[in-house]
């Protein structure tokens, strides 16, 4: 296996750790189980497709990357906000049919809704079931920069974005909004008399989950350099959701590797020209995971503090 | 300028709830119910099972609104508040069904309740700011004194789905009062507590109220409890208030000994004689 495949595939690994991550915040810390984060994930990949092709600064070069992560980030958590405030008075399944229902009207939208083609494609349109298609500079655009590519979302930027969102969203969880999370999840009469305002918290922590799902989004675009409708379906979410529960609900560390188990399988699978069986495999592996560790790898510890409490058992 | 009692009771008292009622369907749960409390008593709610005491919790803390009537605390207007915005005001309760946050550590139930005083946002949680530091540290500190308070020291770092029945119910006593209340409603705390733990609560209850200037409101069915604790107690009968007073008084009043053992035993002791 060559290189440029490795890198492709762990990119993807390290895209859907970030989307893991931002879903157990809602999921896991806050217990609500959301069922759309397929949705944010395209927002932050068309805002951030869009960004590049009517606002690109040939002249930032790297740092358009930037750019178009912190308008993934906004355009999916003001989309959240929006979604979040009839959806959130739900509970339980109801909130999980109302977020699935949001993700596809976000999908079927984007299928739907063509944008004009900017100073990049001037006579065509794009969006639609092919979605953006950017491969490279027009090079009569910016004769200045002639092997110009906008491949910004290498690996090793990937896995920075990843262990950013990773230090941040496991600092939210252990300081006092997140033990608001997560008193959110085990009992919201106490957290409401404990002066929790939930709805406010519940809104708070779907903005959070949602801008670091639109930043992944930002970053798949900025990597593969096309996003189409079709990639954003129920399954992508279910699949993000697979990862978050085989992981832990509530452990960030557990989302990685839930995401790194889920990302490397379909390609062992393919490697040994077994693909057609990864969909059994993975009910078989859901069911050994609900007998043997229903919390998922980790429950809701992060990895130093679990392997410390290992010890101590073991003592 | 002539003022009504009521008004200035409103002004003057430090909690007072003027014919508060509710009824659920055709149930009147609670009927033209008023209270009054000074700074620094305890009360006692007694009455019979379904008699609205629970009800009268839920409608002060605002988990219910109330049919009609007003309630206000410290001169502020309570009534139809969310609970959150009650809990800022400083009313703190705890419930008959114990809720802790069972997969959270002891030390976590307790910096839950700080969460009205927490000075950070989540900029400087999320990048670990000094502000956050400062905060924690300070809140991690006053837990602590609390934990020690209530004999919570050995089991700090463990669950509180791991602690034992009693320990539970001095949690979440102590996670009331962490909320830096004024006013601490208490649902039935000595349920379920064996007669030194019924001891020591009673004791420690005494201790809150002098070291920390707190307002007691207690429902409880433990009678040596309440009349060893309150200085006044409250009869609920149906949804209304039948007696008041204190325990002495409670202990002889006709209406009270009625609606605990019913009008055949008086029957029975009229024949006796």
């Amino acid at each position: 296996m060559s290189w440029i495949e490795l890198e492709g595939i762990f990119s993807l690994i390290g895209i859907y750790a970030i989307l893991a991550v931002s879903l157990n915040m809602i999921c896991g810390v806050t217990g609500l189980l959301q069922l759309g984060h397929a949705g944010f994930f395209a927002l932050g990949a068309y805002a951030a497709g869009l960004i590049s092709i009517y606002w690109t600064i040939p002249e930032l070069g790297f740092f358009n990357l930037f750019i178009s992560m912190a308008a993934a980030m906004i355009v999916a958590a003001i989309a959240a906000f929006l979604i979040g405030i009839p959806c959130l008075r739900l509970k339980g399944d109801y909130l999980a049919i109302a977020t699935l229902g949001f993700g596809e009207i976000i999908r079927l939208s984007l299928l739907n809704i063509t944008f004009p083609g900017g100073k990049m494609f001037p006579e065509e349109e794009i969006g639609g079931s092919l979605g953006i298609n950017f491969t490279e500079f027009p090079e009569d655009l910016w004769p200045k920069f002639p092997d110009y590519s906008a491949q910004y979302a290498s690996l090793p930027v990937i896995l920075i974005v990843l262990l950013v969102t990773y230090v941040i969203m496991r600092n939210i969880k252990f300081s006092s909004i997140g033990r608001a999370f997560m008193c959110i999840k085990e009992d919201e009469i106490a957290a409401q008399a404990m002066g929790i305002n939930i709805s406010r918290f519940k809104i708070l922590s779907f903005m959070i989950s949602a801008a670091f799902g639109g930043l992944a989004g930002a970053l798949f675009f900025h990597k593969e350099l096309a996003v189409s409708p079709g990639s954003f379906t129920l399954m992508c979410s279910i699949e993000i959701l697979l990862m978050v529960v085989l992981g832990g609900l509530g452990s960030f560390t557990g989302s990685i590797i839930g995401a790194v188990i889920l990302g490397v399988l379909p390609t062992v699978f393919s490697y040994f020209h077994a693909g057609e069986y990864k969909q059994i495999f993975y009910a078989f592996m859901l069911i050994i995971l609900i007998r043997i560790a229903p919390d998922g790898i980790l429950g809701m510890n992060e990895l130093p503090v679990f392997l410390k409490k290992r010890r101590k058992t073991n003592e | 300028m002539n003022k009504s009692v009521t008004d200035i009771k409103k002004e003057f008292k430090h909690f007072f709830a003027e014919k508060i009622s509710k009824s659920f369907g055709g149930l009147k749960a609670v009927q033209n119910f008023e209270l009054e409390l000074d700074s620094g008593e305890i009360v006692g709610l007694i009455g019979p099972n379904g008699a609205g005491k629970t009800t009268i919790f839920n409608l002060i803390t605002g988990m219910e609104t109330p049919d009609t009537g007003s309630i206000y605390f410290n001169r502020e207007y309570i009534t139809n508040l969310p609970p959150h915005k009650i809990s800022h005001c400083g009313i703190a309760r705890t419930f008959q069904n114990i809720r802790l946050l069972e997969h959270l550590t002891v030390l976590d139930n307790i910096k839950v309740a700080y969460h009205n005083h927490i000075k950070y946002n989540l900029l400087h949680a999320s990048f670990r700011l000094p502000a956050f530091f400062r905060t924690e540290r300070e809140i991690t500190e006053k837990s602590m004194q609390f934990i020690e308070l209530f004999n919570l020291n050995k089991n700090a770092a463990e669950l509180a789905s791991a602690l034992p029945y009693g320990k539970r119910r001095m949690l979440e006593i102590a996670r009331a009062l962490a909320t830096e209340a004024t006013l601490i409603l208490l649902d039935e705390p000595a349920a379920g507590l064996n007669p030194n733990e019924t001891e020591e609560l009673v004791k420690l209850i005494k201790l809150i109220r002098d070291k920390f200037h707190v307002t007691i409101l207690l429902i409880e069915h433990d009678m040596k409890l309440v009349m060893n604790l309150c200085e006044r107690i409250i009869v609920l009968n149906f949804g209304k208030m039948i007696a008041q007073g204190t325990p002495l008084e409670i202990k002889n009043n006709p209406a009270v000994i009625e609606a605990y053992l019913g009008t055949e035993n008086r029957k029975y002791k009229n024949a006796e004689n």
